[in-house]
């Protein structure tokens, strides 16, 4: 469990790097974090799990690879809230509401039922 | 006659047809819901076996009288060779089993799939509380509410739940969602997702949809108001549907609407609550429930053909 969190971790780490420098190396990670003190090869793997996941994308530079990121942070945060308020194609499946979205009349009938209990 | 397949069909267009349409106009499944999902699994089941053995049964009814007899007769080789129509009905209950095996197969896959494909986004940009272990913040305006269920349950909440609702009022959504989570309510309602899917014409199957969808919230609902208030639950609701209605204008979300018509009913069975069903009321329910799944094995001992 402590291992997965980590890893997790370390992957929230890494992606926020190349959100915020752009298309970065293990190397250049591993610099950028280095109050971490891993060994680059770590973030060889962090960034191989990463792209594995499609979170990145990589191109050969020289004889290292850099990783760029295939989506912005915002991208998926607008793709979540896509899926979440059931714009997306497998929102019946996946995904348990709350709620979903009211018609104007319903909301008006259900400001109705409210009224009269405690504010 | 036949009257094994003649029973096998009248049972399977009465369950088909009119099962769906009593069952969700009725009002007792809002006071047992977790009895009304039970039955609503046993008219999945029962349609499903008896479209399968019905087509059996005429593959069958030119080797013998009885189902058994014929088996042993065709086993044997001392029947006459089936005739071409023998083997059509049995190619059709072959194909319909496949039909349903596949559909709820890819249906589970394609769910499993997104389902992660989520998890991996929120675990990547969400935030998450050390108090609670599950629940994670996205960081937008709008308020959504939903749970990813499986070995690594999240509960996901948005920004906009936390900025609109009390505190109180937030505890009662994640009880709610919890409570899916704890209950695997995804299990009930996938079945169901995946016959929609394959016969999205048939209206008792989106009828059965819906039910069983609605009837697992309020599931959840009831699980939340054990140690939420229901008032409180029913304000969440209130405020998070009310926040996205000026979304579901026409083009949005047309069908979006048209589905969660629910929301209504949780409210006011949290506003004004109904007693829960009466022993002999759920006994009732629990006999329906077998006498359903009867309704197959009968059409199994009944003569397929009569002399």
């Amino acid at each position: 469990m402590t291992f997965v969190t980590r890893l997790g971790d370390l992957e929230r780490a890494a992606m926020q790097v190349v959100w915020e420098c752009g298309p970065a190396t293990a190397r250049q990670v591993s610099a950028q974090l280095s109050e971490r003190a891993l060994a680059y090869t770590t973030w060889l793997t962090v960034l191989g799990r990463l792209e594995r996941k499609g979170l990145l994308s990589r191109t050969k530079v020289g004889r290292a690879f850099a990783y760029r990121a295939v989506a912005s942070r915002e991208d998926h945060i607008s793709v979540l809230m896509q899926q979440a308020l059931g714009q997306a194609d497998d929102r019946e499946a996946a995904l348990q509401h709350f709620v979903r979205s009211v018609s104007p009349d319903e909301a008006q009938a259900l400001r109705e039922a409210l009224q009269g209990l405690d504010p | 006659m036949l009257l094994a397949v003649g029973w096998l069909l009248g049972c399977l267009l009465v369950l088909a047809a009119a099962a769906p349409r009593r069952l969700a106009a009725a009002t007792w499944p809002t006071r047992a819901p977790s009895y009304a999902l039970a039955l609503w699994q046993a008219v999945g089941l029962a349609v499903g076996l008896l479209a399968i053995l019905a087509c059996l049964t005429v593959a069958l009814t030119p080797a013998g009288d009885t189902h058994a007899a014929a088996v042993s007769a065709l086993l044997a080789g001392t029947s006459a060779p089936p005739p071409w129509w023998s083997w059509l009905a049995l190619a059709l209950a072959v194909l319909l089993f496949l039909r349903l095996l596949t559909v709820l197969t890819t249906s589970a896959v394609s769910t499993l799939r997104a389902r992660h494909r989520n998890r991996v986004l929120v675990d990547l940009v969400a935030t998450r509380n050390p108090l609670l272990a599950r629940t994670r913040v996205v960081d937008h305006d709008l308020p959504t509410a939903y749970c990813l269920p499986g070995l690594r349950p999240r509960v996901v909440v948005s920004r906009g739940v936390l900025d609109l609702l009390r505190e109180d009022e937030v505890r009662a959504v994640l009880a709610h969602e919890n409570a899916h989570v704890d209950q695997r309510h995804d299990l009930v309602v996938l079945p169901f997702v995946a016959l929609r899917a394959t016969f999205p014409r048939s209206a008792g199957v989106r009828t059965a949809q819906v039910q069983v969808a609605l009837l697992v919230e309020m599931l959840a609902d009831d699980r939340a108001t054990r140690r939420h208030p229901p008032a409180v639950l029913a304000r969440a609701l209130h405020k998070i549907g009310a926040a996205h209605a000026p979304l579901s204008g026409p083009g949005v979300g047309a069908a979006v609407v048209a589905d969660d018509t629910g929301t209504l009913l949780r409210a006011s069975r949290l506003v004004s609550p109904r007693p829960p069903l009466s022993v002999p009321g759920r006994l009732a329910v629990v006999g329906a429930t077998a006498l359903v799944l009867l309704l197959p094995v009968v059409g199994l001992v009944l003569p397929v053909t009569t002399a």
